[in-house]
């Protein structure tokens, strides 16, 4: 288990995959390295990288650089693995003691809230509760935070569109344009790009069609709005 | 050359930077491959043309599967990566002949699990030689589903919104 836990911090510092952790509820997985994964993470946050394997040795003495080390999911996967046959263990050996001292029925309880807290953890899955005010607050200043910083939906400029998604296009959408072949959908695309840019944000284009040079022509004739033709 | 340079100078200069990545050297660009560049170049705005064009990590025979992971995959890399992830799709049409018409959800080419895991879907058609594309909502998790007009001019790359035909479904 130990070992395992200094192989998924050492898998993340040098692949750099923190957000296979991060959707994982790994907080409550970690016994011993609670404490570097919560700087890693903080530090992340702050900076948006993950630290270099120096800075962590700095902080933490005991902490053991492995260089042979796989890909995060990999670790993550033993890591889970492994927690999930010492939980189940420990899990049903108090269930069987409740079962031979008579409490059959305190046993039952204890196992499905165990089992189910077991599984939360061991899966990618993000778990809410309604009822949980804290969450919802922080929720929300969260997104005040965010509203205060700028970071707002990027609006297209045409009221057709922004009328249809009032709230702008905003971080985590997955949307998208469909269209038969020639008729413009990667025109309409670059276009939204531009307006993006326009509103002080970074696009990035993936083209697998088109040459980069190809579309920067494009680029620079919506941007110019007509003064360069790409043609 | 001397206006591009004026014109660069006036309107690009001192701005965001603004990423075009292309595979044109024959290089495969997967979804990893697009998270690392989402964490080198951090945008705020992500394009991806086109979806079918794209490898996906897992490497499937099968056009639907393939599909349906790189699907998947974009919505949780928009979700990790807190962006917005624009991805285009080409559609197959029931008539060859007609390209004409605004294609629905069960025109997209391959699969139709990127209707599931899409937040909104844009559908577009446009009339040979018309300057007009009819835009559609086949889908949308955050608002009315609905159409309207836009006015195109690919040579000066100008869109405009037609509102005289702006109806609601």
């Amino acid at each position: 288990m130990n070992n395992t836990e200094a192989k998924v911090i050492n898998a993340v510092l040098k692949d750099k995959q923190i957000h296979v952790l991060l959707q994982a509820n790994i907080d409550n997985i970690l016994r011993t390295h609670s404490d570097i994964w919560n700087f890693v993470r903080n530090y992340f946050e702050h900076n948006s990288s993950v630290p270099p394997s120096s800075l962590v040795v700095e902080r933490f003495r005991d902490f053991e650089v492995i260089d042979d080390v796989g890909a995060t999911k990999h670790h993550l996967e033993e890591l889970q693995h492994e927690y999930l046959n010492d939980s189940l263990k420990d899990i049903l050996r108090s269930a069987a003691t409740e079962v031979q001292n008579d409490k059959g029925a305190e046993a039952l309880t204890n196992l499905i809230t165990k089992t189910s807290e077991l599984k939360k953890n061991t899966s990618a899955v993000r778990d809410i509760d309604v009822i949980d005010l804290d969450s919802a607050i922080a929720y929300f200043e969260h997104l005040k935070a965010m509203e205060a910083a700028g970071n707002v939906g990027i609006k297209t400029g045409l009221p057709g569109f922004d009328n249809y998604l009032p709230s702008g296009i905003t971080a985590g959408q997955l949307g998208v344009f469909l269209a038969y072949p020639g008729i413009g959908k990667s025109w309409l695309a670059l276009y939204f790009a531009v307006q993006a840019w326009k509103q002080g944000k970074t696009p990035l284009v993936i083209s697998l069609e088109m040459s980069e040079t190809e579309v920067r022509n494009r680029v620079f004739t919506i941007m110019g709005e007509g003064l360069w033709s790409h043609r | 050359m001397e206006t591009l340079k004026e014109w660069h100078k006036r309107h690009l200069a001192g701005k965001n930077p603004f990423h075009i990545i292309s595979n044109d050297q024959g290089g495969e660009i997967s979804p990893s491959v697009l998270r690392g560049k989402i964490d080198q170049y951090k945008p705020d705005f992500v394009i991806v043309d086109y979806l079918q064009l794209m490898t996906p990590n897992q490497k499937s025979d099968n056009e639907t599967v393939r599909m349906k992971n790189l699907s998947r995959e974009l919505k949780l890399m928009a979700i990790s990566e807190e962006v917005p992830i624009i991805a285009i799709s080409s559609a197959t049409p029931d008539d060859v002949n007609d390209l004409s018409s605004v294609p629905t959800l069960g025109q997209t080419a391959w699969s139709r699990q990127i209707a599931y895991d899409a937040d909104w879907v844009m559908a577009l058609g446009r009339a040979t030689n018309s300057d007009i594309i009819e835009c559609a909502f086949r889908k949308n998790r955050n608002g009315f589903m609905g159409e309207f007009l836009v006015q195109v001019d690919f040579d000066k790359g100008y869109y405009r919104y037609k509102d005289y035909e702006d109806k609601q479904l």
